[in-house]
């Protein structure tokens, strides 16, 4: 079972470290430039759907070939800070009447699944999405919805994990590959990594 | 094959009425509800809206709310929408028993900004905390019923929301998980909407024109509609009236963009196709859509793609009446079931308003002159940001 972990300061694939002068943004972006490259959409997102999409990108690197064009995977995601630090920012746009600058850049993240919906379009993925709030993270109640998920003879795989950003410089994101007869998708295996 | 899922009541507020006989006549008479901006505090009155014509204070007295305590606009349409409907079921009376699903994305905003413009304090902090987020929002109309309700349900999916409730309220019975479902969805206008889809540019200054060559944007509407679900032996077992059933409902991604839907409508087409497969019938036997129509280039463009690709060129019967309710966002999906609803019982085609021009790459060309129609099949599309489709088939009962 492939998994990646994302912190602000730190990118480990498989257990292993990769790499990084920088860290926060930069490092996303040092981590896009290095390893991705290939989709200059990136630059769009906001800071949330950097991590989430770097990290999905790192974790489906380790697979081969790559799955792409399918309904039998879903993407189900969760954090605790929902989409505020993309709220913050549309907020300022709006805050003050004589410096009002409303953009749909911004307003256009200000919802938590758009990182659901970037890695589904990234990959052609029509199948189950979901990104769940949660009041902190639980390793079981991730492990019992993705289980769940499976109970949908169509879903074969399901891409999963934490993506939570407090700021634009504090987050993690934790992802990982469940294949629908996985033995090792534990509870205990989401806390380990 | 698993159970039938039926439909024993329906609810619904919108800008053509604040129940179901007043949305019925103004369907029926071509009258939409789409106006100057009345009832939201902003200073954007270019832009008409489908206000529900009701005060939160006038709702609270049809409702007999004291005034003392919060309500938010959600709240208190989406009451009027499940009290109309439990009523309809003859179910208004049950205990400890059903399952309320709202789809709301906005829930209890409206509240939030009018504190905030008061400059909050500590109190409405805490108030706007209780009434703000979309689950407080079905949790305080659940509230308003009593023990009526055991559980509680809020499924956000932007503008197909209310449609994902209804397909999830079906799901429940069919999984043995609920015996009654109250499913739909309630959104008021909020400041922060209307700004939103306005800093979009999806927004027109006239009346919405659904299909039409020279379409420039959507109308926001707000409003709330609920169908009470069950299983056929459910009903039947209880004497229920069965006023039709739902016999497919597809759900599908677009994967596509995080607001524009795809040129060739992959997500559209998906889930119609599958809803289609799950009724067990054909492109000929549908004899009515009620599109998503919101009126943008973008949708109508794409949702025309979408109906061609499956149905080829026989098209049949098509309107948006987003013409007449405007679009009611997490709502629409419901208020158009009902619409739908109303369509097949009293046997009418709803009308598309605002078209004259047909779009030039050949979309579809939708129905403008209300007519008697026999409807034993009908397909009703919502589909949401994000590329979060859905396409639902009510059928007419037959035992």
């Amino acid at each position: 079972m492939n998994w990646v972990r994302v912190r602000k300061d730190s990118v480990v694939i498989n257990g292993n470290m990769l790499a990084t002068e920088s860290t926060g943004q930069a490092m996303l972006k040092e981590v896009y430039k290095k390893c991705i490259g290939d989709y200059p959409k990136f630059f769009k997102m906001d800071a949330l759907c950097r991590l989430g999409f770097v990290a999905s990108e790192l974790l489906l690197q380790q697979e081969s070939p790559r799955v792409v064009n399918t309904e039998h995977r879903a993407v189900i995601l969760f954090n605790r800070s929902s989409s505020l630090c993309d709220d913050r920012n549309y907020q300022e746009t709006i805050q003050d009447s004589d410096n009002f600058f409303p953009s749909p850049a911004v307003f256009v993240y200000t919802l938590p699944n758009i990182i659901t919906g970037e890695i589904s379009i990234r990959n052609k993925y029509y199948g189950e999405t979901l990104f769940a709030v949660l009041k902190q993270f639980d390793a079981r109640e991730i492990h019992d919805i993705v289980c769940e998920a499976f109970l949908d003879s169509m879903t074969l795989d399901v891409i999963t994990g934490w993506v939570d950003c407090e700021s634009d410089d504090d987050f993690e994101a934790c992802m990982l590959l469940v294949a629908r007869d996985e033995n090792n998708f534990t509870p205990e295996f989401i806390n380990e990594i | 094959m698993s159970e039938k899922i039926v439909i024993t009541g329906s609810g619904i507020v919108s800008a053509i009425g604040n129940n179901r006989q007043q949305c019925l006549e103004n369907l029926k008479n071509g009258f939409s509800g789409i106006s100057e901006v009345r009832y939201l505090p902003t200073v954007h009155h270019e832009f008409p809206v489908g206000e529900v014509k009701l005060s939160n204070s006038q709702m609270c007295d049809l409702l007999g709310i004291g005034h003392s305590q919060v309500y938010s606009r959600t709240t208190l349409m989406g009451i009027m929408a499940v009290k109309e409907a439990l009523a309809q079921a003859g179910a208004s009376d049950t205990q400890n028993y059903m399952t309320l699903i709202s789809g709301t994305t906005v829930g209890g905003m409206d509240v939030s900004e009018q504190l905030f413009s008061q400059g909050m304090s500590q109190d409405d902090c805490s108030n706007c905390i209780a009434t703000h987020t979309c689950g407080a929002s079905t949790n305080a109309i659940a509230a308003y019923f009593g023990d009526t309700f055991n559980s509680t349900i809020t499924p956000s999916t932007a503008c197909s929301s209310a449609l994902n409730a209804i397909i999830l309220g079906s799901d429940l019975i069919k999984a043995g998980l609920a015996q009654m479902v109250v499913a739909g969805g309630s959104e008021s206008l909020t400041l922060f909407h209307l700004n939103g889809f306005k800093s979009l540019m999806i927004l027109d200054t006239e009346p919405c024109k659904p299909f039409d060559e020279h379409r420039k944007g959507l109308n926001l509407g707000e409003g709330a509609a609920f169908v009470v679900l069950e299983s056929e032996t459910h009903a039947i077992s209880r004497n229920a009236h069965i006023l039709a059933n739902i016999s497919g409902y597809g759900n599908a991604c677009d994967a596509f963009h995080q607001t524009a839907s795809s040129p060739n409508g992959e997500g559209a087409f998906l889930a119609m196709s599958k809803a289609l497969s799950e009724a067990h019938i054909t492109t000929q036997d549908i004899d009515y859509i009620n599109a998503h129509g919101t009126g943008t280039p973008n949708n109508d463009q794409s949702e025309s793609a979408a109906i061609h690709r499956l149905f080829d060129d026989k098209v049949p019967p098509v309107s948006s009446t987003k013409s007449f309710t405007g679009h009611t966002t997490s709502a629409s999906g419901s208020i158009e079931t009902v619409i739908s609803l109303l369509a097949m019982q009293e046997q009418f085609l709803p009308v598309n308003l605002g078209w004259s021009t047909p779009m030039k790459d050949g979309g579809i060309i939708p129905i403008t002159e209300s007519r008697k129609a026999s409807l034993s099949n009908v397909m009703c599309n919502s589909f949401g940001f994000g590329g979060n489709d859905s396409s639902l088939i009510l059928s007419k009962y037959t035992k």
